[in-house]
């Protein structure tokens, strides 16, 4: 075992906290407040790199390993940027551009990635529906090939993104009677006719990402925008799960590193009954719940980032437990880090106050609490051993 | 970076698993009764060199690493919590650290038997009114030309009615602040006015025996001493994270022994006509449970990593320390929940696990004390 990080990665890791300080967390708090997209720190993402992360260089990406992506995940969080941003960076960078890497052809990599990769386009990715979350196998928007068309009709939900996106990757069914080998992937463009933007969704965290409902009417797709092979829907979508559950999941840990920080600070500073409140027991252990948490987190992520850099097929026990730990402790920890703050705590213009609303999305995008016990549930009962 | 067990370590943990398998866990329900299984314990694991994985080879160990120890340490602890606290806890901890203190001829006298299990050790650290707090110890080693001759009261001594030598924490200079006042000690057995209290009765492991120390006017030869007068304050933090580990593993044992037999009797038992590991008030128990033993499992192992690197990692073997020993009380907890009624019957082993659990807890080191460790990191100097 070894549990440590290159020398490039702890540089990169600390250019990333030091940008993300400097150029990004100015902008957290109005970015929140308004709840709209925060362009000028966007295009600050996309000229540091952070857009195209682990794309090839040969597409304007990096060629970071998924551990450096974490860490740049962290990194950012733990600067102080917004929850809302990261999960557009997330959605943009792993579960859209990197989808259309692994399972695109050249011509599809080499249209859509560059300018995914400085961000110059926004990309999304849209399995989600209104009644149907992570059983995928209910999803009903229909994807019908007349000629060299498909047409798409049906409505994806809480699709991170959608209002601004550039580039969406939609996942629908091609023939129903082949059930999961029946759904498919493609690459749609923000102005195809028939595509549009229902309503843009308010949300309690992460505030300033976008999120929306996107509506398919007769759109027509090019059959050279089909991703992968017709069938290969269900898979593709599958592997998205993998982001979701490891990069996706770092900002949060990140979160609540800057939210612990923030949390020593306040309790050396705020005085009552004439000492400070960190020479309290109960202040004290507080925050040493927080760090076990923070610190088991961390564990269980770069364990899933690892495992994909390995190449190997993410043991999905591994992802589960880690998204099952962000989301449940996650909350513990940030509702600890607002009691601390006291009255404090409940005002915007304290970080802690917005990590705390960031907090609940872990434990429900990207499969709740509940699905990540279902999967951890089966794989025990399903061999008839313990693991 | 890499998560995985190397290739050695993880078919020895699997060999060692299958040794505690079938030799220790058999006699898990019965030794609390019969302290002859606890010595035949002994034996068996001398036979494994358990005892010796990390001494050196000259003294019959095989220097293996802090991660490897750990491994067998794991699957003695889910075989039976008692063996575990009497055999690595008790007598293993003590045997490193004589092996990393202790001089020469000290070495050359104990640890051969000591690494095959044939001597039993034990740490006398704690007094009726001193637990983690070291400043308020009151055990005193006067020196007195060639040796030693030691006053005091040790309590909770893991092996103390059964040790053949034990490892004591006196003052030397009570004048001298904290860091230069005490001192390590080995002490025989046999040496006149050493006397042991009874077992003491016990919650949990009970196959353990554990008891108060009494030391009477006991002359300690010099050679005895633990490397440098007035350091035992230094040696103690050392001694201190083995022994947290210690907990820290006992508690990953205990927690992984209840997670086995939840799984085993949500399968057997049914209700409404199907097994109980269908109703997912069960199972997701159940996944709960595997969660935090894996988390906690990763804490540990980094924690065993870091020491195998050099690294300080005090506070890294509290954190794993406070987490699995809460996660597994839960886990101890759930696992008598999920047996219903049977598991509240003696018998079956929950009930057993729910009362040994609690240890880890309280063992070197309360939860709070690991929390306060764990916050002065946090917040520096001054509180």
């Amino acid at each position: 075992m070894d549990f440590s990080f290159t020398p490039e990665q702890k540089a990169f890791y600390e250019e990333v906290l030091k940008f993300s300080q400097k150029e990004l967390a100015p902008l957290a708090e109005e970015a929140d407040w308004k709840g709209e997209f925060c362009w000028p720190a966007w295009r600050k993402m996309g000229a540091f790199g952070l857009l195209g992360l682990i794309l090839p260089e040969k597409y304007g990406g990096s060629g970071a390993d998924v551990v450096t992506a974490c860490l740049a995940g962290e990194a950012v969080a733990k600067g102080g940027a917004e929850g809302g941003l990261c999960l557009s960076w997330g959605a943009h960078t792993y579960l859209c551009a990197d989808t259309i890497f692994v399972h695109g052809n050249e011509e599809q990599r080499t249209r859509y990635l560059p300018k995914l990769a400085t961000g110059e386009w926004v990309g999304a990715f849209g399995l989600t529906e209104p009644g149907a979350g992570s059983d995928a196998a209910a999803i009903r928007t229909s994807a019908l090939r007349k000629g060299d068309y498909y047409y798409l009709n049906g409505t994806k939900m809480f699709i991170t993104n959608g209002p601004i996106a550039d580039v969406l990757v939609i996942i629908a069914i091609t023939d129903k009677e082949k059930k999961s080998s029946g759904i498919s992937a493609f690459i749609i463009e923000k102005n195809y006719p028939g595509f549009s933007v229902g309503r843009e969704l308010k949300k309690m965290g992460v505030k300033a990402s976008t999120t929306g409902e996107l509506i398919f009417e007769d759109c027509p797709v090019p059959v050279s925008n089909l991703l992968g092979k017709e069938g290969d829907g269900f898979l593709i979508a599958l592997g998205t799960v993998e982001w979701d559950r490891s990069t996706l999941m770092a900002p949060f840990l990140g979160g609540l590193e800057y939210a612990l920080e923030a949390c020593v600070k306040y309790a050396r500073e705020r005085k009552q009954f004439g000492r400070p409140i960190a020479s309290f027991q109960a202040i004290q252990h507080k925050l040493a719940d927080m760090k076990v948490i923070i610190e088991a987190m961390r564990l269980l992520l770069f364990r899933v980032a690892w495992l994909k850099d390995q190449g190997k097929f993410i043991n999905p026990v591994e992802a589960a437990e880690a998204k099952l730990f962000v989301g449940e402790f996650g909350m513990k920890a940030a509702s600890e880090a607002v009691q601390i703050h006291g009255g404090y705590g409940l005002m915007h213009e304290y970080p802690v106050e917005r990590i705390f609303r960031d907090a609940k999305l872990a434990a429900i995008g990207g499969g709740t609490s509940e699905i990540m016990r279902l999967i951890i549930a089966r794989s025990i009962f399903s061999s008839g051993k313990p693991t | 970076m890499n998560y995985e067990l190397s290739k050695e370590q993880t078919e020895f943990k699997k060999r060692f698993q299958e040794f505690c398998a079938q030799k220790i866990a058999p006699r898990a329900e019965k030794i609390d009764k019969e302290i002859s299984l606890l010595f035949g314990n002994y034996l068996l694991l001398g036979e494994q060199n358990f005892f010796g994985l990390i001494l050196p080879e000259k003294f019959g160990g095989q220097e293996q690493s802090f991660l490897t120890l750990i491994l067998a340490w794991e699957e003695l602890a889910k075989a039976c919590p008692s063996t575990f606290l009497s055999c690595a806890i008790g007598s293993s901890v003590a045997s490193i650290s004589l092996n990393l203190f202790g001089a020469e001829v000290c070495k050359e006298k104990f640890l051969k038997e000591l690494s095959k299990g044939k001597k039993i050790g034990a740490l006398a650290i704690s007094e009726p009114q001193s637990g983690s707090d070291l400043t308020n110890l009151q055990s005193y080693a006067q020196k007195s030309g060639a040796h030693y001759v030691l006053n005091g009261r040790k309590s909770f001594v893991t092996n103390g009615p059964i040790a053949d030598l034990v490892i004591v924490l006196a003052i030397t200079d009570s004048m001298a602040p904290l860091p230069k006042r005490l001192s390590f000690f080995l002490i025989e057995k046999n040496t006149p006015g050493l006397k042991s209290g009874p077992p003491l009765e016990k919650l949990g492991a009970q196959g353990a025996p554990v008891s108060e120390l009494i030391f009477q006017d006991c002359f300690i030869l010099k050679d005895n001493l633990l490397g440098t007068e007035g350091e035992g304050s230094v040696y103690a933090a050392h001694i201190k994270d083995f022994l947290r580990l210690g907990f820290a593993t006992y508690s990953l044992g205990i927690a992984q022994a209840c997670l086995e037999e939840s799984i085993n009797y949500a399968q057997q038992r049914q209700v409404d006509g199907k097994p109980i590991a269908r109703f997912q008030e069960i199972s997701f128990k159940i996944a709960d449970m595997q969660m935090l033993i894996d988390t906690g499992r990763l804490l540990l192992y980094r924690s065993a990593w870091m020491l195998d690197q050099r690294m300080k990692a005090s506070m890294d073997i509290s954190l794993a320390k406070l987490f699995l020993s809460e996660a597994a009380t839960w886990c101890a907890t759930t696992a008598v929940q999920i047996h219903g009624g049977y598991g509240f019957l003696k018998g079956y082993k929950v009930e057993r696990l729910y009362r040994d659990v609690k240890l880890g807890e309280i063992g070197e080191g309360t939860s709070e004390i690991q929390r306060q460790a764990i916050a002065r990191s946090l917040l520096a100097a001054g509180y």
